[in-house]
Parts: C-alpha cells; sequence; structure tokens
C-alpha cells in the first residue's frame, strides 16, 4: 500500500472515532441534563413565573422546552427527539433573544475565535522560544528564572489574571476599554477605523488569554527540549560538525512539534473555560461572555446550544490536530 | 498490613516529598493557610453588619486588610471563609481521586474490552470543557448542598487523573513479579493490592494535590461568576461581591477590596501548585529541573 | 586519506556529579600509530568511553578535562576552541557511535543524514553528486542504495550500524573511532560488520581507534591493543604479544577466561571481585584488591607505566620501576 493509501486508512479511522466522541459526549450532554437530581424545570419555571409575569403552568412548559425536559415524554423518546433536533442542524432556541439559538451564536463565535487565535499565535511563539532557550541553558541562572516564573504564572487562574490586566492596563493606566469589542460610532466593515478598533478592544482579552497559555508553552517546551536534548541523535548530530542552526531546526523543533501539539490539544477544554472567565471580566461579547450571561437570565436554551458547539469544537479541533501527526513524524503513518 | 509495615510505607511516601525543595515550600505555605483556617476564626472574631459610614476603609491596624463595601472587616471575613474554600475544595479532591482511582486501576488492569471502554469514557470526560459544563449544571440545580455539589464537581475532575493513574498501573502490571503471582494464582484482590497497588500509591496522592489544587480553581471560577451560590464568606464569592456586584475594582479608593482578595487566592493557588510540582517531582526524579 | 598518527599524554578526565568527583580516566597515555588499528579494551567503567569523547570533544556536560593533551595533526584537540575543532570534525576524525539504534534522526531519511553532514561540515554539493556518493559508501558497507530513501525505524539494527560506518568514510577521515561497533548484535551481523571494518581498513588505510569489552572482537581486528581498568591504562602491546603473554595480571585473567569459553577448560575462572568505584578509588594499584599477586607496594603507590620491551607498556609493580 501507497503511503497515501495508508494515510487514508488512518484519517478514515479517526473520522470514525470522531463521529463517535460527539455522538457520545452529546449523548452524556443529553443524560446528565435530564437525569439530574430534582426538576430543575421547576425552579427555571419560577423564575420564569417572576420575570415574565406568567402563569406557573406556563412557565413550567416553557422551562420544559428549554431544558429539553419533558418529563411527560418517556427517556428514549427524548433523547431520540434530542438527537433528531441535532442532526437538523437545530441548535435551540433562545428565550431572551426570541431567536434561533445559533444565530445568536454566530454573531458571538468570530469574537471569540479571534481572541483565542490571536492569543495562541503570541503565546505560542514567545512561550515555547522562550522554553527552547531555557532547555538550552538548562541548570544555569536563566533556566531558573524562567522556571519560576512559569511555576508562579501557572498557579494563577484566568480570573485572576484577567482581572490583573483589567486593572494594570485599564483601570490604571487607562490604556484599554472596559467593555465591549469595538468602538461605538465606528462602522463595522472592511475599514481601517474599524479594523484597528477592533484590536485595541481586543489587547486585554487577548493579552489575559495568553499569559493563561504562556507558561504552558513555556513549561512544555522546556521539558520537551530537555528530553530531546539528552537523546542519542541529538549528540550524534553534535559529534558530526552539525551547526547550530540545523541543530536547533531539525534536531530539536521537529522532533519536539508533535508532543507540544499534543498537548495543545489537550488544552482546548481549558481554553475554552478559560475564555468563558476572561470575556466576562472584559466584558467582551464572546461566546464565553454570552454563555455567563445566557446562564444568568436562565436562557437554558442558549447556553446549553453553546456548550454543545463548544463540545463539538473541542473534538473537531482535536481531530485537526491527529490528522496532523503523520505528517509530522513518519513513525505514526502505519504498520 | 502489620502497623508497622504500615508506618514504613507512610515513611517512604512522605520522606521523597521533604527532600523536595519545591514540595516543602508548598508544605510550608499551605501550613500558613490551613492555620489560617483552623485557628484562625477561633481567634478572629466575625462582625458583619452594614455600616456604610466605614465603607472602604483603607488597611489600618484596626482593618489589616481594609474594609468592604458594607463596611465589614475584609481581613475577618477571609479568615472564617477560610475553612469553607479549603474545606469544598478538599472534599471535590477527595471525591474526584476516589472516582479516579478506581476508572484508573481498572482500566490499567482489566484491559481489553472492557478497559478500552474505560479509556473512550476517560477521553470523553477529558475533552468535555469542564468549566462551562459545571457552570451549566450549577445554575440549572440552583441551590445545592456543599456535599452535592462536591460531587457535581468531582464529575469533571477526575478524567485527567485517572488517565495518570492508568499509566503507573500499566507501567507495573507487566512487571515479572506480577506475573509471577498470576503464576502462582495468588488471588486478584493479592496481586491488586499486595503487588500492584503499592508502586500506585504515589501517583494517587500525586494525583490528588493538583486535583486540590485544580478543585480551589474551579470552585473559586465558578462562585466568581455567580454560578455557584455557597456560603458569602467563600473566597469565591467574596471576589464575586468585589468585582462584579460593587464594582470596587473601577473606583480607585476601593482598590485595596478586590486586590486583598486576589492576593490571597494566588498566594494559596500558588503555594498548591509548589507542592503539586514538588510531590511530581519527588516520585519521578527525571522531571527536576536541576541536578 | 591514510591515517594519522594520535598521541594521548597525560590525559584526566573527571565527572562531576552529586556525591563528589569521579575520576574516569587517569594519567592516560596511548598512542595510535599511523594507518593502524588500536583497540581500546576494558569492562564498563574502565573509562575507555570516556577517552574516546575526550578526543572527539563529545563529552558530557558534567565532565571536566584537568589536564593531558591529545597530539593530532600537529595540533592538541584539547587545547582548541570549538570553530579551530570544527575544521577536524568528521573531515579528520569521526565517530561511530555506541548507540546505533537510537543514533539517527528519526524524523528524516538516512539520505538527509549525508546530506546535511555535508552541506554542514564542507558546503553543500548538487543533490544528484551527493546521492551518487552516498549510494556507493552503502555499497561499500553491503547496503543497497535504496536505503537511502528510507526512515530509521524502518531499518534493522545492523543495517543502522552500517549506515553509521557509511557516514563515518564519508571524508575519508585519517581517524575513525568506533564505540562498541558490534556489541549491539546479533553473532551473525557482528562477524560480518567486523569484516566489513577489516575491508574499510585496508581499502582506506585509516587509523582506527576501536573500543570494545570483547576482547575476541579486539584480537580479531587490531593491530594493537591497549587495556583500560578502573580508569587506568594498564597494558598496551600487539595484538600477537599480547595474546601469547599478557603481562598484567588483570589482562592474564581476561585472555584466560576468554581461552576457558572457546576451549572450555576447567579450573579457569574468571576474576573474582568487581571493580572499584572510581569515586572514592583505593590507593597504590587499582586493581590491588583483586589482584593474586598484590605486593605491599602496590597498596600504598600507584605504579608508573613501565616499558617492558619492544613497544609493550604494562602499568605493574611486577615489572620494575621501584624506587
Amino acid at each position: 500500500m501507497s503511503d497515501f493509501k495508508y494515510y487514508l486508512r488512518y484519517a478514515l479511522g479517526k473520522l470514525l472515532m470522531l463521529i463517535a466522541y460527539i455522538f457520545t459526549a452529546l449523548t452524556l450532554v443529553f443524560f446528565v441534563i435530564n437525569l439530574m437530581p430534582g426538576d430543575p424545570a421547576y425552579s427555571l419555571a419560577v423564575y420564569y413565573m417572576q420575570t415574565y409575569n406568567l402563569k406557573f403552568e406556563q412557565a413550567l412548559e416553557m422551562a420544559r422546552a428549554a431544558l429539553g425536559y419533558d418529563v411527560s415524554k418517556p427517556v428514549h423518546v427524548r433523547y431520540l427527539e434530542y438527537l433528531a433536533r441535532l442532526t437538523r442542524g437545530e441548535l435551540g432556541y433562545s428565550l431572551y433573544y426570541r431567536k434561533p439559538a445559533a444565530e445568536v451564536i454566530a454573531l458571538s463565535l468570530p469574537w471569540t475565535l479571534l481572541v483565542l487565535m490571536l492569543a495562541t499565535i503570541l503565546s505560542y511563539t514567545v512561550g515555547t522560544r522562550l522554553g527552547v532557550f531555557a532547555a538550552f541553558k538548562r541548570g544555569k541562572a536563566a533556566d531558573s528564572v524562567l522556571y519560576s516564573a512559569a511555576i508562579v504564572m501557572l498557579s494563577l487562574p484566568p480570573f485572576i489574571i484577567a482581572v490583573i490586566v483589567l486593572y494594570a492596563l485599564g483601570v490604571n493606566l487607562k490604556l484599554i476599554p472596559l467593555g465591549g469589542a469595538y468602538a461605538l460610532g465606528v462602522k463595522p466593515g472592511l475599514n481601517l477605523p474599524f479594523l484597528l478598533s477592533v484590536l485595541h478592544y481586543a489587547t486585554g482579552p487577548v493579552l489575559a488569554q495568553a499569559l493563561v497559555q504562556l507558561s504552558g508553552w513555556l513549561l512544555s517546551a522546556r521539558n520537551v527540549s530537555v528530553t530531546i536534548l539528552a537523546e542519542d541523535f541529538v549528540k550524534y548530530g553534535m559529534a558530526r560538525g552539525l551547526k547550530r542552526g540545523t541543530l536547533t531546526k531539525k534536531y530539536i523543533w521537529k522532533p519536539a512539534r508533535l508532543p507540544i501539539l499534543t498537548s495543545l490539544a489537550l488544552s482546548f477544554g481549558y481554553m475554552l473555560g478559560g475564555s468563558t472567565l476572561v470575556e466576562s471580566v472584559f466584558r467582551y461579547p464572546g461566546i464565553g461572555q454570552q454563555l455567563a450571561q445566557a446562564l444568568g437570565s436562565r436562557d437554558f436554551g442558549l447556553a446549553i446550544s453553546i456548550f454543545t458547539i463548544m463540545v463539538v469544537a473541542v473534538i473537531l479541533a482535536s481531530f485537526l490536530i491527529e490528522l496532523l501527526y503523520p505528517l509530522l513524524d513518519p513513525r505514526v503513518k502505519g504498520a | 498490613m502489620r502497623a508497622g509495615g504500615a508506618l514504613r510505607t507512610v515513611w517512604e511516601l512522605i520522606r521523597p516529598i521533604l527532600k523536595n525543595r519545591k514540595s516543602v515550600c508548598g508544605i510550608l505555605g499551605l501550613l500558613f493557610f490551613v492555620g489560617m483556617a483552623t485557628v484562625g476564626p477561633l481567634i478572629v472574631p466575625l462582625q458583619i453588619g452594614m455600616e456604610f459610614s466605614r465603607r472602604y476603609l483603607p488597611p489600618s491596624l484596626e482593618h489589616p486588610l481594609g474594609t468592604d463595601y458594607f463596611g465589614n472587616d475584609i481581613f475577618q471575613q477571609l479568615i472564617h471563609g477560610a475553612p469553607l474554600t479549603l474545606g469544598l475544595a478538599a472534599a471535590i479532591a477527595l471525591f474526584a481521586t476516589l472516582i479516579a482511582t478506581v476508572v484508573g486501576v481498572a482500566s490499567g488492569y482489566v484491559g481489553g474490552g472492557a478497559g478500552r471502554a474505560l479509556d473512550f469514557l476517560t477521553n470523553i470526560f477529558l475533552t468535555i470543557p469542564s468549566f462551562p459544563a459545571m457552570l451549566i449544571l450549577f445554575v440549572a440545580l440552583g441551590e445545592t448542598h456543599w456535599l452535592v455539589a462536591a460531587a457535581v464537581m468531582a464529575l469533571w475532575m477526575w478524567a485527567g487523573a485517572a488517565k495518570s493513574i492508568k499509566a503507573a498501573v500499566y507501567r507495573v502490571r507487566f512487571a515479572p513479579f506480577v506475573e509471577a503471582a498470576e503464576n502462582l494464582n495468588l488471588g486478584t484482590p493479592h496481586i491488586l493490592f499486595k503487588e500492584i497497588m503499592p508502586h500506585v500509591v504515589p501517583y494517587i496522592f500525586i494525583n490528588f494535590v493538583s486535583s486540590f489544587r485544580a478543585a480551589l480553581e474551579a470552585s473559586v471560577g465558578l462562585m466568581f461568576l455567580g454560578a455557584l451560590k455557597y456560603n458569602p464568606l467563600h473566597w469565591g464569592v467574596i471576589l464575586n461581591l468585589a468585582i462584579f456586584q460593587t464594582g470596587s475594582i473601577y473606583i480607585a479608593r476601593a482598590i485595596h477590596y478586590p486586590l486583598s482578595i486576589i492576593a490571597f487566592v494566588a498566594l494559596l493557588l500558588f503555594f498548591t501548585t509548589l507542592l503539586s510540582y514538588g510531590v511530581e517531582e519527588a516520585f519521578r526524579p527525571e522531571l527536576r529541573g536541576y541536578e | 586519506m591514510s591515517g594519522a598518527e594520535v598521541i594521548v599524554r597525560d590525559l584526566n578526565v573527571v565527572y562531576l556529579v552529586r556525591e563528589g568527583t569521579i575520576k574516569a580516566a587517569s594519567n592516560i597515555t596511548l598512542r595510535v600509530e599511523p594507518g593502524s588499528v588500536t583497540a581500546l579494551v576494558g569492562e564498563s567503567g574502565s573509562g575507555k568511553s570516556t577517552v574516546v569523547e575526550a578526543v572527539t570533544r563529545t563529552l558530557p556536560s558534567n565532565a571536566k578535562v584537568l589536564g593531558g593533551s591529545v597530539l593530532f595533526k600537529g595540533a592538541d584537540l584539547l587545547k582548541l576552541s570549538e570553530e579551530e575543532y570544527r575544521q577536524f570534525r568528521w573531515r579528520e576524525i569521526s565517530y561511530v557511535p555506541q548507540a546505533a539504534q537510537n543514533s539517527l534522526n528519526p524524523l528524516q531519511t538516512v539520505f538527509e543524514h549525508f546530506a546535511e553532514t555535508h552541506a554542514d561540515v564542507a558546503g553543500p554539493i548538487p543533490r544528484s553528486e551527493l546521492y551518487e556518493m552516498a549510494a556507493k559508501l552503502l555499497e561499500s558497507v553491503g547496503l543497497d542504495a535504496g536505503v537511502l530513501r528510507a526512515y530509521p525505524h524502518q531499518l534493522s539494527g545492523g543495517m543502522k550500524q552500517r549506515i553509521l560506518i557509511a557516514l563515518s568514510f564519508l571524508f575519508k577521515p585519517s581517524l575513525v573511532v568506533m564505540d562498541e561497533p558490534v556489541s549491539a548484535l546479533d553473532v551473525v551481523n557482528q562477524s560480518l560488520i567486523l569484516g566489513l571494518i577489516s575491508d574499510l581498513h585496508r581499502r582506506y588505510g585509516t587509523s582506527i581507534l576501536l573500543v570494545t569489552h570483547d576482547l575476541p572482537v579486539a584480537g580479531e581486528l587490531a593491530d594493537r591493543i591497549a587495556v583500560m581498568y578502573a580508569g587506568h591504562l594498564i597494558e598496551m602491546g600487539s595484538n600477537e604479544e599480547f595474546f601469547e603473554e599478557p603481562l598484567h595480571p588483570y589482562s592474564n585473567g581476561l585472555v584466560r577466561s576468554m581461552i576457558a569459553f572457546s576451549t572450555e577448560l576447567s579450573g579457569v575462572s574468571s576474576i573474582p571481585g568487581e571493580p572499584p568505584s572510581l569515586l572514592n578509588p583505593p590507593p597504590g594499584c587499582r586493581f590491588h584488591p583483586r589482584c593474586p599477586r598484590a605486593m605491599d607496594i602496590c597498596r600504598e603507590q600507584e605504579p608508573p607505566l613501565l616499558e617492558a620491551g619492544g613497544g609493550r607498556w604494562v602499568k605493574c609493580w611486577l615489572y620494575g620501576g621501584k624506587a
């Protein structure tokens, strides 16, 4: 079998796994919601009753519909209806916005993607370079300093970092705005004032998110590099008189990319959780903040839809990275 | 196991930890917080009221960290919130480690179809973003007893630990002495507890510490967003009050309020992280950053 | 193109560890004659790898050269800066490392190894030319040119060993250092590779410094044999003379246990005891705790390297040198 056919077989296998994962995950989501102790629809109904001034029976019906939790129908029927809805692409309905959830999410998802992308690029570039540098200087002062700094930063949770950035740059130095995705009065579109404003308003969340991820990259790159530097093939490369540049690129970076990417894939879930906190602190209109707000107004239809998107996104991203493995490491290809 | 043997194994567990700089540092730092949680509430009284005239007083001898929006002493609140904060996280970590140990040992030892199924389940829980999941669950559940809350949170925290424990079991599973015990038909309980577990226990402990750290971060985070309503003295709830409800971060003279809470939370997490890294290094010398 | 002479004089290397310093190689003096195969023989921990690592400047970071010189082509290799030594790397001195299994970069093809070595050491040349060169080298070690396209994980241990040997002859250096070239292989491959090394030596006439713990291997390939024990060079002589009459009690024990294995003589035993710790080596001669002929002076003073006639050297009080 040619290399390409091996790869196709590999990709197909991963695709099946992808479907299995998504299916199981969404099933899990369904059952956790539907099998929770007590009747969450009840407390939700009370809330709706008070907020929307309804009679209890009406409120209860709404609550049941929002949660997808209709005790009148047996569990397996509800499950099948749930699956049917999902395959149609119907994510749910937002009571608060009175629109299909998909429409609401489409407005906020791009902002989160923007922030996460910029933050990841920033923290990856800086973090991995510092990590490899620290590995080369292992045992010396530079390594200890970087390592200690990384641990300090690692111990700070996303909301603390976000608050510190908000305070330092926003409140204190008044360098960044305190909420929103772009300035009022700027017209959205492909024009320079808009793009600049977007970047300006994204600075806070991007910086906070990047700082959250930075130490992870640093430590990951450092540990991987330390292991690689001790490998025999690196020593043999040095013995052959290979130049520093060649060694660094082909003997350190290349082998390091795979394990580092793996740890990236594992951190997606955490990244999304972190973005919820960061966006809330900065009042940045991404899906994280939207989730928090939806929960605040008990808009479960929207909340669960956002969560579904998050789950699928994480699984998809991991799948895409796994597709990259054989391209990066010839040992993974096949037999 | 006889008492002497048990004590010896406990000592063998503790000794490498005490030799490691990071964990000693972490333990010392945590001792401060544990002291704060146990002895603090006994010494420091709690006076909660609403005296707006004493609002946002800066730190002084009378109020070491100043006062908050309601004029209440911040230091007193933090002291009395310490046992809640630490206790809840400990409970979560305990539950999570328990689940992780059962699943990890099972999937590591049993193998085959059942093992792979457990692996799959573990991976599912690993991929699902835990924080948003908990967020939704707690808002849906509304008022819950703290033990139930701890259990629900543990549900989303066991996956990573289970993977690590499984790896530890796997490492010894095919060792010659295990094979010998199997061939001698010594029985599964014996093999599990006497041959395999002693090598796995350090990793259970490592995972407990990192679970504790993750539980702290998650529980404070959830209360920070207002999803989990617990006790108004829990540090996460105080932080929520400080940032979102009173907006004190935007008020120049009130900045000591959110900052002191952040400082305490950050320090607690820092020492816990140190301990977590130190304990891991103690049992896995290859990770040491220096030699 | 033909071999050059290497003189190691009073080499002293230690390793710095948490418990103290390991005296890995002390007062090593030996000579590799031009175009000859010199075997450096010793058990693990005897210091033989340390000596070659010092010559090829591949010592680990916690090693320190306390003194001595390595004279090669008019230069003291130990005193050169890394830049100056780079002129020798691979062009004049090449190295076949001990860990053939893991010495090739798993993420690139065999050809890539040839290409990058040539490019970084002697400048890039047209790909087709390089390919031909590499193919010929592989041919000389009994491998097909198709191997060039393979990745290391697709190759067997024997094949990888041959590739390492082929690579070492890329620039037809004056000195090739081989560290345990056949230890990790099965008996069949061992014999094949030994034959190969012998062929290459005859063809190119380079000097070969061969490190091995396997005395028969040394016996088959070497013109001269140097024995190391516990960080000391204890005997040196020509192949025939050494095996006919090993002078040092340790070498004697080694040769006799070798004979026992092949001729099944009873009553001939291996040497009882263990080599000493190099952290705190015993005073005097380092072999005296195990030596059946140890004298009082052996326990107190370290013997000098004494000449025992016609190019034979031995570090033992039995052969004179008493003050």
